[in-house]
């Protein structure tokens, strides 16, 4: 039987940097349409333009989504109760960075806080890869679909790994 | 990402030379003891009709490249590289917001003018490229044109070489640079 009673939590602000995520994002795609295979030379392009003028408010809607699909996967570390009865959706396209504020059990340990970290980074990048394979080069987009698979199913085992410490309640049977 | 201005320019002086230079060639090499006639009708000179039918050649080819480049022109928001433009109501028609049938002016002094924008990844060597494969495809529309009236059997071979020119346009200006790494 688990207990999820902590007494204290530890906690934690991890912030992902737009150019951080924007020099892997431009470079994956940068690579993907160097290798694609294509006689078309415009195609190629569009893949590698990922980072370009008005390419970039896509990738910041996309990154604003991925940001709050994590917050969510993480919602069971996560200090903040709902605190804004209204919303919209405005975002912020020069938004430089993504927080991640997180309530972590306090016996976790920092080699785990450094993976979610990582985890987190490649998430992100992923997600908006794959959002711009499904419009620009879909013969690579079930290929990112995987990974982003992958790498949340990471994140959740990362969790339930460490942060999900388990205490057995003594039981005589 | 800022864009990065590249500005193409083309002297009509050197366009010109070209086509008469080709058509000269051609002329000269097609010539026989029975086709002087032909052979002369060929040679494209400086003659008012000439010169006219060229310059209509010249201004429809330059308005077909700028359509094939349209990727890149960002007309409406002109800035304008062309000479002596400051982009207010006087220059609508380079902008974009007016047209007209009016051939283009002949002169030694004029030129040709493409303002395109490119996005920042653009690789800049291919910029010589760009310019020489805009002048070959003008001078090739023009010349296909100009044997189109006077000697049809070489025409089709000039409309190949312009379809080709363009060809390598687009693919020099979808050359991308590798991203660079940001300082934190």
């Amino acid at each position: 039987m688990r207990c999820c009673k902590y007494k204290e939590r530890k906690h934690v602000m991890l912030t992902m940097l737009k150019s951080q995520l924007m020099y892997d994002i431009r470079t994956g795609a940068w690579v993907i349409g160097d290798v694609m295979k294509t006689e078309d030379d415009h195609d190629r392009h569009q893949v590698q333009d990922i980072g370009e003028d008005n390419n970039v408010d896509w990738v910041a809607r996309q990154l604003d989504l991925v940001h709050g699909l994590i917050l969510q996967l993480l919602s069971k570390y996560s200090p903040q109760l709902v605190y804004s009865c209204e919303d919209d959706d405005v975002i912020d396209y020069d938004n430089e960075e993504y927080r991640y504020p997180l309530a972590l059990p306090i016996k976790m340990k920092q080699v785990t806080v450094k993976y979610l970290k990582e985890l987190i980074h490649n998430l992100m990048v992923a997600w908006v890869i794959m959002d711009w394979m499904s419009i620009t080069h879909k013969d690579e987009y079930q290929t990112w679909v995987l990974k982003v698979e992958d790498l949340k199913e990471k994140l959740k085992d990362a969790l339930d790994t460490d942060g999900g410490i388990t205490y057995l309640r003594p039981s005589s049977f | 990402m800022a864009k990065k201005p590249v500005t193409i320019t083309l002297y009509l002086s050197e366009l010109k030379y070209d086509v008469h230079n080709k058509t000269y060639l051609t002329g000269r090499s097609r010539q026989g003891d029975d086709n002087f006639e032909l052979v002369a009708a060929m040679q494209s000179n400086d003659d008012e009709e000439d010169v006219n039918q060229l310059l209509r050649s010249i201004g429809n080819s330059f308005n077909r490249l700028k359509t094939e480049l349209a990727e890149y022109i960002i007309e409406d928001e002109c800035q304008c590289c062309l000479p002596d433009c400051s982009c207010d109501s006087a220059c609508d028609s380079e902008c974009g917001n007016e047209g007209d049938n009016i051939q283009i002016e002949d002169g030694d002094d004029e030129v040709l003018t493409i303002c395109l924008k490119m996005p920042s990844n653009y690789n800049t060597a291919t910029t010589g490229t760009i310019s020489q494969e805009c002048h070959q495809y003008i001078v090739n529309m023009t010349v296909a044109e100009w044997f189109n009236i006077t000697n049809k059997d070489d025409s089709k071979e000039y409309y190949q070489m312009a379809a080709a020119n363009v060809g390598v346009i687009r693919k020099a200006l979808s050359k991308r640079l590798r991203p660079k790494r940001a300082e934190v």
